[in-house]
């Protein structure tokens, strides 16, 4: 059948096109039984894992891999709140952890694990000063390392920030992801809807008790309606004939879709002292009664951020190189989005590398 | 007689209809470029696709530019302190009707574990305390504990000031 349009009117629809569209749409929808498979038989996750620690809720995974150790310093990723860890390990060939679990680290993720309501009043402090700091203690203990190597990523990487700048003397390397760290520009989206003026948290907080997912979805939704209630189904239809991509689609929805409230007090107080006060890169936020200063961090820093990041532009991450006190710091500014720069197969293929070699050439090897 | 209606289809920053205007005229202005700027042997479903990309793309940056207005965030706080507003008035309600049935609500469970964590505030203080002391004893008679000196460390550390802190 001839595929091309000879004139140049594409306003006009030849019978052969509706043909050849009415032909299309029937050959996918017979691949329907196919998208359900794939679909039902989804999996996420694709480095083996054992949990090694618990607390509370939270429990501390440990890939476990054949690659012969390489370096001492073992590594510990930590995601944010707002969603499910394993999109650091989403499926093979879409894994940040697997590069450096391949790459001969010892490698840990902190999953946080799903807040109910008993665990509204956990704060700031009982999230880093608390369950962050005995987390980095078991891991110290167990790989018999006093410094161990840090991977934040988005919120997880702001938390990671604050960790290091409290216990400094812990972390020997710390890699930020897309991790906010300076909210005064205020032109972003998210920053305008975040703002005092219109949103009170302390109510959200004192009414709900915890931060609802629904809301917190819904909110990252609707910060790119089109793209995300609507092109992404239309790029759903073209390929669903193409089994590569519906696995890869389904993964990427389970995570998505996988999402966690965040407990009340901790919301509550990065949303105003962070997002809204701005305190952290100002030197003027405190937990646990001490003041976080960024210029107590002067370990070897990498700032990884994506360049078509909606949810955490650059400008909210680069600032952090300036504010610490390290010399031995940089940043890699990645043509990605905020998701793309985990599962993005050009970040698999280009970027992560060349991280796991800066933190090679920064760990004790074995 | 002179009139003024206050609209012009010009201006940009006239009526309510401006918005849609400039929307359809942003679209359809990047859709026939798309179209027609293709050369004649390109296919046709590439055309529509970058057709139906420009319409896409034009729809999300009129979406972003309202949902940055003030209109729009003005109709989120209303929409968000209405909503508070009932869930609320709801809680307040379950709690008042679990109480007459002698029942404890999420208010009473609330005020137990806020009592569990000053409690635990003060307890790690407490200790903090002691390990304190018990090292500064050690270290006037000469005798050395290194687990409770390096525990009093870390907890001083970890709890400097935990019930002032809160």
């Amino acid at each position: 059948m001839n595929a091309t349009c000879t004139a140049s009117t594409p306003w006009m629809v030849s019978p052969d096109d509706v043909q050849r569209q009415w032909t299309d749409f029937l050959r996918k929808m017979s691949s329907l039984p196919t998208v359900m498979n794939v679909a039902q038989k989804v999996r996420v996750g694709a480095t083996p894992a054992e949990t090694v620690h618990r607390i509370d809720k939270l429990r501390l995974l440990r890939y476990t891999s054949d690659v012969e150790p390489r370096y001492q310093t073992p590594l510990l990723v930590v995601f944010a709140l707002v969603n499910r860890p394993y999109i650091l390990d989403l499926r093979p060939g879409k894994s940040v952890v697997s590069h450096f679990v391949n790459g001969g680290f010892d490698t840990y993720n902190l999953d946080w694990g799903v807040p109910t309501d008993g665990d509204r009043f956990l704060d700031m402090e009982d999230y880093i000063d608390r369950y962050m700091n005995d987390v980095v203690d078991h891991v110290r203990e167990r790989t018999d390392c006093d410094r161990i190597n840090l991977l934040g990523y988005c919120m997880g990487g702001s938390m990671s920030a604050m960790y290091t700048a409290l216990h400094a003397e812990k972390v020997r390397n710390l890699m930020l992801m897309a991790a906010p760290v300076d909210w005064s520009e205020r032109e972003h989206l998210l920053a305008k809807w975040t703002d005092a003026s219109v949103f009170d948290v302390d109510k959200l907080i004192q009414v709900y008790g915890n931060a609802p997912a629904e809301l917190l979805q819904g909110s990252f939704l609707l910060l790119k309606p089109v793209s995300t209630l609507i092109e992404k189904y239309f790029s759903f239809y073209e390929n669903m004939e193409d089994e590569k991509f519906l696995e890869d689609f389904f993964a990427m929805e389970t995570w998505l879709n996988d999402n966690i409230p965040v407990a009340g007090e901790m919301f509550r107080q990065f949303v105003k002292y962070c997002m809204q006060q701005n305190l952290l890169i100002q030197g003027k936020l405190r937990i646990g009664g001490r003041t976080v200063n960024l210029r107590d961090i002067t370990c070897p820093i990498l700032n990884l951020t994506a360049q078509h990041d909606h949810l955490v532009p650059p400008d909210q991450s680069l600032p952090f190189n300036d504010a610490v006190g390290s010399t031995d710091r940089k940043s890699i500014n990645f043509p990605a989005g905020h998701i793309g720069l985990a599962v993005g197969s050009k970040a698999n293929r280009e970027l992560w590398p060349k991280v796991r070699d800066w933190l090679a050439e920064r760990s004790e090897s074995l | 007689m002179d009139v003024h209606s206050g609209f012009s289809p010009g201006d940009p920053d006239s009526g309510a209809a401006d918005p849609f205007s400039r929307f359809w005229i942003d679209w359809m202005s990047k859709m026939a470029g798309a179209g027609f700027a293709q050369p004649s042997t390109s296919g046709s479903d590439q055309v529509m696709k970058q057709m139906r990309q420009a319409f896409f793309d034009s729809w999300a940056s009129h979406c972003d530019e309202f949902m940055r207005s003030e209109t729009f965030l003005q109709a989120m706080k209303k929409g968000m302190d209405n909503a508070l507003a009932f869930k609320q008035q709801l809680n307040e309600f379950l709690t008042r009707s679990l109480h007459e049935g002698q029942i404890p609500a999420r208010s009473d469970t609330d005020s137990i574990l806020l009592v569990l964590r000053s409690m635990e505030d003060r307890v790690l203080s407490q200790i903090a305390q002691l390990s304190q002391r018990v090292a500064d004893l050690e270290k006037r008679t000469g005798v050395s504990s290194p687990t409770t000196s390096s525990a009093a460390a870390s907890s001083e550390k970890r709890h400097p000031a935990k019930g002032a802190a809160r």
